[in-house]
């Protein structure tokens, strides 16, 4: 009989912590390039959204809506859909979020820099859930590819 | 190297060297045709004089003097990916050969009556086509190791524009996978694996031959019968998910050998599990068959000449099958048969063949077959119970080749779950994020277009 439980070729999936964040509000935040960067939901409706940035390459942060329009919120300090971003960015990330949190304090308003390579990248993301409404077309090449597996031994 | 010239196109007894031969052109994808340095011109040497009784006998050997003089015109690429893609043909023709050999066992296969038919394409078409062609061109002067974020980048728009094609799917999947694969793995200095660079080189031939012509299955068969599932087999991917099912379609006339397989694209956003549930939920009724050793009945399935069967119309039913019988009782009389893969996609890693093994042959996590020992491997494990041999004596494998030969085990039951990668399926039922992107996506893509 085969001793699959103790072979160190297989393993199961370890998941990726649950991200209990709040999805609604911050559908989308990353740290990227030395930025923690996202987008915020206006709460009025799921169209409009904010892009906001917290850039430690020039130390300061913007937020604008999706159409390049400045936040209304901000004055001189960090708006409430910055704020939500870095409490989300936390909770993706604890440790680096726990890193760059004292360093926020020294950086200024730049209500005049726009990121709208965020939103793109945001997009990007989200046009894969719609290529999995194609319809199936068998594709043996998927698995060519390397898998990459956390082995739980 | 040997001064013996080994034939390619017809491999008999030099099963091993064209493997070795697979591996070594690797390198030059990965370090570039721009600095070919003499250990690499010798094994292009050793490709050109392997075709001397094939249609391809004259195109190869002119296309790889001219690589070697540094002509990079698409031809001459051609010529090489046509030489790389019989080759892969022939390995993949010459282990079944082998597997007879050495199971001591007669193969049969379903042959479909069919020509691979080419469909004309549209000038749009042929100008994308004809883009891709040319990155991937670029991508094999300049080598996989000289790929960086920015030459992806330049190329994520056509990138998109194949990916929302419907009609060039399999490209777009290939396409995005290798170009994230080559990126991230390259990055990650613990994967610095050569078995992935081989695979790279495949992928990027296989992309090259799908931006040639638009090749169509000509006669895909319609089948009809009952379904015997007898093994599930999950991959993950950095952006997508595969699970495959393997099965037996029987009715009056013939038993054959199938796969179904099921996908979904990822995204780092969602947790895995989301889609893992996703897919599962979508195919509760083929994980009950399997599980359950349901029969499904299948109306107006699409076999496909890979012998992926596409169901469209199936049903679950109460009557239950012994899965050894299905693959013992015919051995005899009734075949089972094992699809013909079309010449174009014949590559080594698509060879199967369900056995079934005696458990006196298992020791060791290897199975003794003659005087070889074979190891068993597993890829990813669907179930959370352990596989369990179907009756005292036996267990149903499939017998693989991936960079040498292994058996993975195919049965489950016993099993009363599959597990994929859920732990828990509490977080999953709601499928939060999930859905909130999901209606989102919907509004700002439509929004953007
Ligand atoms: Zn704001």
């Amino acid at each position: 009989m085969i001793d699959i439980k103790n072979s160190g070729s297989i393993g199961i999936l370890d998941p990726p912590p649950l991200r209990n964040r709040g999805i609604k509000k911050v559908p989308f935040v990353e740290f990227y390039n030395n930025r923690i960067q996202g987008v915020v939901s206006s709460g009025s409706s799921l169209e409009r959204v904010y892009v906001c940035v917290l850039d430690f390459n020039t130390n300061t942060f913007t937020c604008h809506t999706n159409n390049n329009r400045p936040c209304g919120g901000l004055r001189g300090s960090m708006c409430s859909h910055l704020n939500s971003l870095l409490s989300n960015a936390k909770t993706v990330d604890a440790i680096r979020g726990l890193d760059v949190i004292n360093k926020t304090y020294s950086l200024v308003q730049d209500g005049s820099a726009r990121y709208s390579e965020v939103f793109t990248r945001f997009q990007e993301k989200l046009r894969f859930l719609e290529l999995n409404d194609m319809q199936d077309e068998s594709i043996p090449e998927s698995r060519w590819f390397y898998t990459k597996l956390e082995v739980k031994k | 190297m040997s001064d013996k010239n080994v034939n390619f196109y017809d491999l008999t007894g030099d099963l091993d060297k064209a493997i070795k031969l697979t591996q070594d052109l690797s390198f030059l994808f990965y370090n570039g045709f721009s600095k070919l340095i003499q250990k690499e011109k010798d094994v292009l040497n050793q490709l050109a004089k392997g075709f001397v009784n094939s249609p391809l006998r004259e195109i190869v050997p002119q296309g790889i003097d001219k690589l070697q003089k540094s002509d990079f015109h698409k031809d001459n690429f051609t010529a090489l990916v046509l030489a790389i893609t019989s080759i892969h043909g022939s390995i993949h023709d010459a282990l079944y050969a082998k597997a007879e050999e050495v199971l001591e066992k007669k193969i049969t296969f379903l042959t479909q009556e069919s020509d691979t038919t080419f469909e004309e394409h549209t000038e749009e078409m042929s100008t994308l086509l004809s883009n891709i062609q040319n990155w991937l061109i670029d991508i094999a002067i300049g080598g996989f190791s000289d790929l960086n974020k920015e030459s992806i980048q330049s190329f994520e728009t056509v990138l998109q524009t194949v990916e929302d094609n419907k009609k060039l799917k399999r490209l777009g999947v290939i396409l995005r996978g290798l170009s994230n694969e080559i990126i991230l793995v390259r990055s990650d200095t613990k994967e610095k694996e050569h078995s992935i660079q081989v695979r790279w080189m495949d992928l990027w031939c296989k992309a090259y031959l799908l931006t040639l012509k638009k090749q169509i299955p000509s006669k895909v068969r319609e089948v009809n019968g009952n379904l015997k599932l007898l093994g599930l087999q999950p991959y993950v991917h950095r952006n997508f998910l595969t699970i495959v099912f393997n099965g037996i379609l029987e009715n009056k006339k013939e038993k054959i050998y199938v796969e179904i397989e099921k996908s979904k694209f990822i995204i780092d956003l969602v947790p895995i599990e989301e889609f893992w549930f996703q897919l599962k939920q979508e195919n509760q009724n083929l994980i009950d068959g399997l599980l359950k050793s349901n029969i499904i009945k299948v109306s107006n399935g699409v076999l496909q000449q890979n012998g992926n069967l596409v169901l469209t119309d199936y049903k679950l039913t109460t009557e239950t099958f012994d899965i050894l019988d299905v693959v013992q009782k015919s051995a005899d009389k009734n075949p089972l048969l094992i699809s013909k893969i079309q010449a174009i996609d014949r590559h080594p890693i698509h060879f199967k063949l369900p056995c079934i093994i005696k458990l006196e042959d298992i020791k060791n996590q290897t199975v003794k077959v003659g005087d070889k020992e074979i190891p068993i491997r597993f890829e990813l494990q669907p179930t959370k119970r352990v596989q369990r041999p179907v009756t005292k004596n036996n267990m149903l494998m499939e017998l693989r080749f991936d960079n040498g030969w292994f058996f993975k085990p195919l049965t489950s039951i016993g099993a009363s779950n599959v597990f994929l990668g859920l732990i828990s399926e509490k977080i999953s039922t709601e499928n939060p994020i999930y859905s909130i992107l999901k209606e989102r996506s919907s509004k700002i893509l439509r929004d953007k277009k």
